[in-house]
């Protein structure tokens, strides 16, 4: 039994690589899959090589600009850990653009009824989460990644005298609201959670209430941030302290768990990069490429800063219409020298020698 | 000439493809997906349809002419667009400058050093735009003529037929990787031996696939594929030789020395573009056959404008176009194309001024 299963697994497995390599060569694709995609797409709506695909059951707005998304990912999809984010693609006007957003329900909830919500803040300025509302139609389909990420909760059996304390800031609140939800249940310690949000913008404040009616050991505070900064948090050594949110807060918390002793966890997002577009001010600006560290400003375009550091650039027409100096930004925003547009902060391809840098780049080739 | 206002000129022409770029969207992704799609479907069932021939070898002929038709849409609509950066913006995965490889001998990142930027951006600078005659023709008064010229006809049919390893070959010609002197102060941009090992794996491939790979699987068919493959690819050679010489090989394109674009102003270059490309008249079809090099005009001014937004964009261009007085150089097939042959015979002789 147990070598005609290898047997099976090595012809699959076999097959799968030549038919690869049949692709690489002649269809000139890394698979057979990516080169039908258009094809598959007929019938699978937004079907892609290498993501998930996940239909949207329900989009509902909710206050200070946050959107709740429900989606049902295709069953190949595995379940998440309760504190995972999940890349999600979405097509909007023939573009993909993809964001990093942590899931706010809990494994149990996809176990149950195979849904999984974000909760999305919108940002005015940016490309993507303005859109989200009003373009995501219900039923439509979306890509996602597999879950990742390793902000989850520690399943330890915790003395009573040391509560595991959860802060969030923002939408910082979403890998809470899933750990909760998922993991209250067999917590054998007191779970505080404070939650530090603008006035009348905090989420989930009836599922927050009705947890903690379910369990007694569970406790909260919404605070806005005035209020946090006048009540500060006391910690007990070896308590675990769970925290999202920007990065001042996050700097705070971890200094304080260091001087108490707790174990500090926590998840870092990055919040839409600001910009000021205002060429009169110079702006110093770090661009990673490839791994490489090299310095740049908002004063001049990428290709003449980047060859002035030797950074690995080719030059062509340098007049944006041949494409040689082209890269892949992974982050950041750049301004179209020849257009004034400014870029998505997302992945997308860029000219080197037309664009000027508006804030830190991560980019490859 | 007279005096130009070039720079309320470039404006002009700028302010055509910002508003048509702003417009860009669902649907022309949706457009571009629409020819894969049908490329896909033309290639594949031409290529069964070859094993048809025992049946009725009108059928092997159908086959043929639908494997030709879906070369010809990957390398000029697709391949050729695509490799331009004109669908970047999409963000896919498989249809962007970066990823895309067409199903031609040439590799794709040669093609883009050499077409994408030395052509494009020196167009029919005579010594710098090599496309001007491959090298092989003479095609104007700037050449010194050499008897070799006299057989030129002769020679374009061949490159014609073998068009898809003329322009494989074209950079390695270019940088002199086989034959020739080495010229002195050209930078190699890229090491030969990259150039070579390049040159050699997509070539084999592309041989292998056609010549080995298909005729062997369809077993006693072999000939019938073979042979029919041989003919997708000369036809779709000789179609698109004959596209791309009506685009900068016409009667009235000009030349351009290289004294001429010292400090060439964005202006000068998008003049230089308008006079050195030729249009071909043509229906919707045809227009997609060509990659829309029907609009090379269009094509050399804004060359990352996505094909789906030339007919759009064409009319705009000629308003502007006659507003400064410059000659927009368009016809029929046959009126472009009896120029490309003028031209070819015309300077086949030493006496041509």
């Amino acid at each position: 039994m147990r070598s005609n299963f290898s047997v099976q697994v090595y012809t699959q497995i076999m097959l799968f690589t030549t038919l690869n390599k049949l692709s690489i060569w002649f269809s000139h694709h890394s698979a057979f899959s990516g080169y039908f995609e258009p094809v598959i797409q007929r019938v699978k709506p937004a079907w892609r090589q290498g993501l998930y695909r996940a239909q949207v059951l329900n989009v509902t707005k909710a206050i200070g600009d946050f959107v709740h998304i429900t989606l049902q990912p295709q069953h190949q999809w595995k379940a998440h850990k309760a504190g995972q984010h999940i890349e999600l693609t979405v097509e909007l006007n023939g573009r993909l653009l993809t964001r990093i957003f942590t899931i706010a329900s809990s494994p149990q909830q996809y176990v149950k009824d195979k849904t999984i919500t974000l909760v999305i803040k919108t940002n005015e300025l940016g490309r993507f989460t303005p859109q989200l509302a009003d373009e995501l139609i219900i039923n439509s389909w979306v890509n996602i990644s597999a879950a990742q990420g390793d902000f989850v909760f520690q399943q330890v059996n915790k003395p009573l005298e040391t509560p595991t304390v959860m802060i969030a800031g923002g939408s910082g609140i979403t890998p809470m609201m899933s750990m909760l939800s998922e993991h209250l249940s067999t917590a054998n310690n007191p779970v505080y959670l404070r939650y530090i949000a603008p006035l009348n913008e905090h989420q989930f404040v009836e599922n927050l209430a009705l947890l903690a009616k379910e369990h007694p050991y569970f406790t909260f505070d919404l605070m806005t941030r005035s209020e946090h900064e006048s009540q500060p948090l006391t910690l007990l050594a070896k308590s675990d302290v769970y925290c999202c949110g920007p990065q001042g807060l996050m700097f705070d918390i971890e200094a304080l768990s260091k001087d108490t002793g707790a174990n500090f966890y926590q998840e870092y997002f990055s919040l839409a990069p600001t910009f000021n577009d205002d060429s009169a001010a110079k702006i110093d600006i770090t661009v990673t490429l490839n791994g490489k560290v090299f310095t740049a400003s908002n004063q001049q375009n990428l290709l003449i800063q980047l060859e002035s550091q030797n950074a690995p650039v080719i030059r062509g027409c340098g007049i944006g219409v041949c494409h040689q100096c082209h890269f892949t930004k992974k982050s950041g925003l750049v301004k179209n020298l020849l257009t004034g547009d400014v870029s998505d902060s997302g992945e997308q391809i860029i000219q080197l020698c037309i664009s000027k840098p508006l804030s830190d780049l991560e980019m490859s080739i | 000439m007279t005096q130009m206002n070039y720079e309320q000129f470039a404006q002009e022409l700028d302010a055509i493809k910002q508003n048509t770029m702003a417009k860009v969207g669902k649907k022309d992704a949706d457009y571009i997906r629409r020819v894969i799609r049908w490329q896909r479907y033309c290639g594949w069932t031409g290529r069964l349809m070859l094993l048809t021939g025992l049946i009725h070898p009108a059928l092997w002929v159908v086959g043929i002419l639908l494997l030709a038709t879906s070369k010809i849409l990957d390398n000029m609509e697709i391949g050729h667009n695509v490799m331009h950066g004109q669908y970047d913006w999409m963000n896919d995965k498989h249809i962007n400058s970066q990823s895309y490889e067409w199903d031609i001998a040439c590799d794709g990142k040669s093609w883009n050093r050499v077409h994408n930027f030395e052509h494009h951006t020196y167009t029919n600078v005579i010594g710098k735009d090599r496309d001007f005659g491959y090298g092989l023709l003479r095609l104007s008064s700037d050449f010194k003529w050499r008897v070799k010229n006299l057989w030129q006809f002769i020679t374009y049919i061949n490159l014609s037929l073998l068009f898809q390893w003329g322009i494989a070959y074209h950079e390695l010609a270019a940088e002199r990787v086989f034959f020739g002197k080495k010229k002195d102060g050209r930078d190699q941009r890229v090491p030969h031996s990259e150039l070579k090992h390049r040159f050699f794996s997509k070539a084999s491939r592309q041989i292998i696939k056609d010549y080995v790979f298909f005729p062997l699987i369809a077993g006693p068919l072999f000939l019938w594929v073979l042979v029919g493959n041989l003919i997708a690819n000369l036809l779709r050679n000789l179609w698109t030789s004959t596209i791309i010489f009506c685009g900068h090989f016409t009667e009235h394109v000009h030349t351009f020395t290289e004294a001429s674009i010292e400090n060439e102003t964005r202006g000068q270059w998008y003049y230089r573009q308008a006079l050195g490309s030729s249009n071909i008249q043509g229906g919707k079809g045809f227009h997609l056959m060509t990659g829309h090099l029907s609009f090379q005009i269009e094509h050399h001014l804004y060359p990352d404008l996505p094909s789906s937004r030339y007919q759009e964009v064409a009319p705009q261009v000629q308003a502007v176009f006659k507003k400064y007085q410059l000659q927009y150089n368009t016809g029929s097939f046959l009126t472009q194309y009896s120029g490309v042959l003028k031209r070819i015979f015309k300077y086949s002789l030493p006496n041509a001024a």
